[in-house]
């Protein structure tokens, strides 16, 4: 079998949530030889890209991106012990991610966050609930590229803008780029406070975070 | 008419004289606000209130089972009622244990405050109540041994407290699947969809059947409508789950309630877009805290169009509030205009939001809003 009949299959297999057959066609990858990290590109990458898009256009639901995120794990545990020394692994930046103080709320987080570590981004993920000075805590700390806020209620938007006003404060503003996302954000909002983006849901976030480095 | 009369006449898709605009009860009782003299006056201008959240119709045993919960918050032990309302802001922490024959199952949940309608369904990975297979046994075993008896005394005094100032609702379990998603949480939800659909379809039907047994005691009582607090969003709960687990159940559940003349409410706050047709299949009665964009992203027009047998209780979308009294004003006219002529068409703030003095600053104007241009019926345009 060749090495792109092989990510053919993870590919179908991926997008049709069949996580036997896509951890079947990585084992297969991994004793035919394939170098894992071009498998990666070559399958996992690309299932990835028609899941996101299948997202975007409605075709797909969280359930489906989080089934995404189980193969995408169990398939990369079965071929990270075989990457040692075979590549090079990808590193398009740093993206430090939260979701904003008084919001316990991370699924939308947790995706956005999966992709990017997926797409090759470093992700240093806060968790949730953080508060605006442990945003500049970290982005002082980290020198991140990026920053991802993430809210769901809207008590939280003062938190967020007090966040961006912070970084001001701390004279950091200008070094990084900041994105928002949440159901409760507006571009209005958005501009308001000063942020570079909105996310409209997490793939529109990743695809913006990866227009920021060029890609 | 009086708040009363106007909600049941726009729930039976009659003619109201003015668009019903509610909150809910359990927003102020949870304030102690209950008889604050600015919501007296609100009331008095018209003002409805909805109670949904806090009368059951039943009791529940589960003779072979035994739940244990503990909830501590900070260290706010007063009983004043201004402790209260900062113990509401303290947090709680919740730790639960189920006890069956087959095994024990244990819950730990934290929340910062008590708004539950938020903070509920989106505990943290140890909040949920299934977390791996053993407590699918656990859970599926309560589910089974719990007996249902009617209860409906709360209701009939509620009503009574209420008088014509709105309407008691009788409150019944989410639907199977959304239960599933509070058990379980999303994440779990979807992953166990695809990868155990056997074990995950007979833990359903194991639902499916003892709510069941809820609806049929609710469908005795006294009350006129039923409310279910599905939360439904498109985002969790796919077109593909909503046909093949909300439809059936929705439109067996409206069976039993309609047999009894009941109102079926469910509570849809989330994005609807992607599943307002199916939505139209359903047999329910009315989509109560329906949310216009900007947190939903189907206008109350297209609602309308799609749901033609169908009473829309709308949501005023929370986040409009930051904006400002002008935007307040300007959304409320956006949607009576939306809804013009306004036949099978309420009002209401069914979500939280961020302190109670805010409320307090933007009802009255979306009352007096609704006051001066909800008279029904509303001038298209």
């Amino acid at each position: 079998m060749t090495k792109e009949k092989i990510a053919e299959d993870f590919i179908n297999a991926a997008v049709n949530m069949d996580i036997l057959r896509a951890k079947k066609s990585c084992k297969e990858a991994i004793a035919l030889g394939i170098d894992p990290y071009e498998f990666i590109e070559m399958a996992i990458t690309k299932a990835l890209t028609i899941i996101g898009d299948k997202f975007e256009n409605e075709e797909f639901f969280l359930p489906e991106l989080f089934m995404a995120a189980e193969i995408v794990k169990k398939s990369m545990r079965i071929l990270e012990p075989h990457i040692k020394g075979s590549g090079k692994k990808k590193n398009l930046g740093k993206i430090v991610i939260g979701t904003a103080k008084s919001d316990m709320h991370d699924i939308g987080k947790n995706i956005v966050s999966f992709f990017l570590k997926a797409e090759g981004f470093e992700v240093i993920d806060l968790g949730v609930d953080i508060s605006p000075e442990k945003f500049v805590e970290v982005v002082r700390n980290e020198k991140p590229d990026i920053l991802a806020i993430s809210a769901l209620i809207s008590l939280t938007m003062q938190e967020v803008s007090k966040t961006l006003k912070s970084l001001e404060i701390a004279g950091l503003r200008n070094d990084i780029k900041v994105i928002i996302g949440g159901a409760t954000f507006t571009q209005e909002f958005a501009d308001d406070i000063g942020a570079d983006a909105l996310a409209i849901n997490a793939i529109d976030g990743v695809k913006i975070c990866k227009r920021w480095v060029g890609i | 008419m009086n708040a009363k009369e106007r909600i049941l006449t726009v729930l039976r898709r009659k003619a109201p004289d003015i668009i019903p605009f509610s909150v809910y009860f359990e927003t102020l009782q949870l304030a102690g606000l209950a008889v604050y003299e600015p919501w007296r006056k609100l009331l008095d201008k018209g003002l409805c209130l909805h109670a949904p959240l806090v009368t059951q119709t039943h009791k529940v045993n589960c003779p072979n089972a035994t739940m244990d919960i503990t909830h501590q918050y900070g260290n706010h032990t007063s009983w004043s009622p201004a402790d209260l309302l900062i113990a509401m802001q303290a947090p709680h922490d919740f730790l639960g244990k189920f006890r069956t024959p087959l095994g024990e199952t244990i819950f730990k949940a934290s929340v910062k405050g008590l708004d539950f309608s938020v903070q509920l369904p989106w505990f943290q990975e140890d909040g949920y109540i299934i977390k791996n297979f053993d407590d699918y046994e656990v859970i599926k075993f309560l589910i089974e041994d719990s007996e249902y008896t009617p209860f409906y005394d709360e209701i009939k005094e509620l009503q009574m407290i209420m008088g014509n100032y709105g309407i008691v609702d009788s409150l019944v379990p989410k639907s199977p699947l959304q239960s599933l998603i509070m058990l379980m949480g999303p994440q779990k939800l979807a992953l166990d969809y695809y990868m155990h659909q056997k074990e995950f379809d007979d833990l359903y039907r194991a639902i499916y059947k003892k709510q069941l047994e809820i609806y049929k005691i609710a469908a005795e009582s006294p009350a006129e409508v039923i409310w279910a607090p599905d939360n439904v969003t498109s985002l969790i709960t796919s077109p593909k789950l909503f046909e093949k687990y909300n439809i059936p159940f929705y439109n067996e559940a409206a069976d039993i309630l309609h047999k009894h003349d009941k109102i079926y409410i469910v509570h849809m706050d989330g994005t609807l877009k992607n599943l307002a047709e199916l939505i139209a299949k359903t047999r329910i009665d009315v989509i109560e805290s329906f949310t216009h964009p900007p947190v939903g992203d189907l206008t109350i027009t297209e609602a309308k169009k799609l749901w033609k047998d169908k009473v829309i209780w709308a949501n005023f979308p929370e986040p409009v509030s930051m904006q400002g009294q002008k935007a307040v004003r300007a959304k409320t006219i956006e949607m009576l205009n939306d809804a013009a002529p306004g036949d099978n068409f309420l009002m209401g703030i069914s979500e939280g939001f961020p302190s109670f003095q805010h409320m307090l600053k933007f009802v009255p104007i979306i009352l007096k809003t609704i006051n001066k241009f909800g008279k029904y019926p509303i001038p298209r345009g």
